[in-house]
C-alpha cells in the first residue's frame, strides 16, 4: 500500500516538476529503472508467497539499481556499453517475466 | 533453528549409527502420532500436504534441520527407548519438528525409490522460496510469536516500529521508481537522445550526417546548374521571341501582309487617253524601289487597290493595267512609304519616270506627305517547294538569316 502510494507520488512529482536528466546520468537512468522494476516485481512475488521482507526488498532494490548502473558504467569504460546495457536489459527482462509469471499464478491460479 | 528440547534425550533417528534402528517395529506407532501434530504446528508451510512418513519432503530436511539433527544426535544414546508420554509432552515446541524431520533423513535414504514422485513435486516450491527470499527465515521467526498468539507486546511494538520505518523506506523507493520512470519517459520523448548517445553512436551519426551533407551539396550544385540553364534559356527564348516578332513585322511589310504607315509620296497619274503602258508603271515602281521605297500600293478607280510586293506583275490591258490579276483603270494612285525627298528626286531624274509618263501623254502629280497609309494587303502564301536551309531561332545561323533579307531586297 505504502509502495503504491509512493509510486503514485513519484509519478505525480515527475509529471509536475518536469525535470531534465543530467547528462552524466542519462545512460544509467533507464537501466536503473528496469533494475528497480525487477526488484519491485520480485517484492510483489515475495509478498504473494508470504515471504516478503522489508529489509530484503530495500537491499535488493538498491543493490539491483547500483549493480545495473555499475555494469553499464563498466561497459562504457570498456567500450561495450551498448552491448552490456542490452544484456542487462535482457537479463532483467527475463527475471521480470519470471516473477510476473509467478505473480500471475498466485493471482489467477493459472 | 533453536531447539529447546535438544538437551533432552530423544529417539535417535538421524544418527548414522541409528540407521539400523529404522526397521525396528516398536518405533513406528510413535512416529505416526507425531507427524500430524508437527505439520499442524508449522503453519507457515500452509500448502504442504500431509504426506506419508516415507515421503516427507527431503528438501525441507536439507534446508533446515539436517545440521541440528546432526548436532544433536551424536550426543544421544542410540538405544534410548521412546515413551508415549514424552512425545505427548512436546506438542508446542520445536523439538518434534526436529524429530519429524530427523525421521526422513533415514527414511529418505530407504524410501527415495518408492516415494520419488511426491518428493519431486514438493521440491519445486521449496527451491523457489530459497531463491527469491534468502532471508525468509528471519521473517518467519519474527512472525512466529504472533501467529502462535504469544503476547510478546514489546517485541511486537518493536517490530511494528521497524515495519513502519521499512514501509517508509519502501515508499520512498517506490516514489523514486515512479519518478525515474516518468523522468526517463519524458526525456526519451522530448530528447532526440543525442546527449545520451554513446561515443560510437555519435560518430556513426556524424558520419551519416556528413554523407548526407555531401549528397545534398551535390544536389544543390545540380539544381543550381539547372536553374542557370533554365533562366538563361528563358532569357534566350524571350529575346528570340522579340526578334521573331520584329522579323515578322519586317517580313510582313515586305510581303505585304500587314498594313504600313509612314512618310512618303502620293503619286497620281492621270491618263485621259488611255495610252499609258504597264511598262511605265513598272518603271516607276522599280525606280521607287531603287530609291528606297519600303511599301507601295497602287489604286485604280472604284476603290481597286493592289499592294505592290516582290511578285507583283503588271500587264497591259485595254486602256487599263492588269496588276497581279486586278484590272485597274486610270487615274492611278501610287502610295509609297520611304524618304519622300529621295523618292521625289528619283522620279524627277531627267529621262526618268516623270519624263516618260509625260511623253506618253499622261500626267503625273507627285505630292510629298508626312503620313502615307498603305492599307492594301496581300494574302500570305507559303512556299510550296522552297525550304529554308538553316532556319534556327537563337542559333549561330541568326546572322545568316538576316543576310537573306537584304539579298532578297536587292533582287527586287
Amino acid at each position: 500500500m505504502i509502495a503504491a502510494i509512493g509510486l503514485v507520488i513519484g509519478i505525480v512529482l515527475g509529471v509536475v516538476l518536469h525535470p531534465t536528466v543530467p547528462a552524466p546520468l542519462q545512460p544509467y537512468l533507464p537501466i536503473a529503472v528496469v533494475a528497480a522494476l525487477d526488484a519491485v516485481f520480485g517484492g510483489i512475488r515475495a509478498r504473494l508467497d508470504g515471504i516478503f521482507d522489508d529489509k530484503v526488498f530495500v537491499v535488493s532494490f538498491v543493490s539491483n539499481v547500483l549493480v545495473a548502473a555499475l555494469i553499464v558504467y563498466l561497459g562504457d569504460k570498456l567500450g561495450v556499453g551498448g552491448q552490456l546495457s542490452t544484456g542487462v536489459v535482457v537479463v532483467l527482462g527475463i527475471r521480470i517475466f519470471g516473477n510476473a509469471a509467478a505473480i500471475r499464478r498466485h493471482l489467477f491460479r493459472a | 533453528m533453536t531447539d529447546p528440547a535438544s538437551g533432552t534425550p530423544e529417539p535417535g533417528k538421524a544418527d548414522g549409527t541409528a540407521v539400523p534402528d529404522k526397521p525396528v517395529a516398536p518405533d513406528e506407532p510413535t512416529m505416526r502420532i507425531d507427524l500430524p501434530t508437527s505439520s499442524h504446528l508449522s503453519g507457515y508451510h500452509e500448502a504442504r500436504p500431509e504426506l506419508p512418513r516415507e515421503s516427507v519432503d527431503p528438501d525441507l530436511t536439507e534446508r533446515i534441520d539436517l545440521p541440528a539433527a546432526a548436532q544433536v544426535s551424536p550426543a544421544r544414546p542410540t538405544a534410548a527407548p521412546v515413551s508415549p508420554a514424552s512425545t505427548a509432552e512436546r506438542t508446542t515446541t520445536d523439538s518434534d519438528l526436529t524429530e519429524r524431520i530427523a525421521l526422513p533423513v533415514d527414511a529418505a535414504q530407504t524410501a527415495t525409490e518408492t516415494a520419488a514422485e511426491p518428493a519431486k513435486e514438493e521440491s519445486q516450491p521449496a527451491a523457489s522460496t530459497q531463491t527469491v527470499a534468502p532471508t525468509d527465515e528471519p521473517t518467519e521467526l519474527l512472525d512466529a510469536p504472533k501467529r502462535a498468539g504469544a503476547p510478546a507486546s514489546a517485541r511486537e511494538r518493536l517490530s511494528r516500529l521497524r515495519r513502519s520505518r521499512a514501509g517508509a523506506v519502501i515508499g520512498v523507493l517506490a516514489a523514486l521508481l515512479g519518478f525515474g520512470i516518468v523522468v526517463q519517459a519524458h526525456s526519451t520523448e522530448t530528447n532526440t537522445a543525442l546527449p545520451a548517445a554513446r561515443q560510437e553512436d555519435l560518430v556513426r551519426i556524424l558520419d551519416d550526417l556528413d554523407a548526407q551533407q555531401d549528397r545534398l551539396r551535390g544536389e544543390i550544385g545540380q539544381l543550381q546548374t539547372t536553374r542557370t540553364q533554365l533562366s538563361s534559356g528563358t532569357a534566350g527564348s524571350d529575346a528570340a521571341l522579340a526578334e521573331a516578332r520584329r522579323r515578322t513585322q519586317t517580313l510582313g511589310l515586305l510581303a505585304g501582309t500587314v498594313p504600313a504607315t509612314g512618310p512618303g509620296l502620293l503619286i497620281t497619274i492621270t491618263d485621259p487617253r488611255g495610252l499609258l503602258s504597264a511598262e511605265v508603271v513598272l518603271d516607276a515602281v522599280e525606280e521607287l524601289r531603287g530609291a528606297g521605297a519600303e511599301a507601295m500600293q497602287i489604286n485604280g478607280t472604284g476603290g481597286q487597290s493592289v499592294r505592290i510586293v516582290v511578285s507583283t506583275y503588271f500587264l497591259n490591258g485595254q486602256g487599263t493595267i492588269n496588276v497581279s490579276g486586278k484590272t485597274l483603270s486610270a487615274p492611278y494612285q501610287l502610295l509609297v512609304i520611304g524618304d519622300s525627298a529621295t523618292l521625289d528626286a528619283a522620279l524627277r531624274i531627267p529621262g526618268g519616270v516623270v519624263d516618260t509618263v509625260t511623253q506618253q501623254g499622261a500626267k503625273i502629280a507627285i505630292e510629298q506627305r508626312g503620313s502615307v497609309t498603305v492599307s492594301a494587303l496581300r494574302p500570305a502564301t507559303s512556299p510550296q517547294y522552297a525550304r529554308p536551309t538553316s532556319y534556327r531561332v537563337g542559333g549561330t545561323s541568326r546572322r545568316h538569316d538576316w543576310v537573306m533579307v537584304p539579298v532578297r531586297l536587292n533582287l527586287m
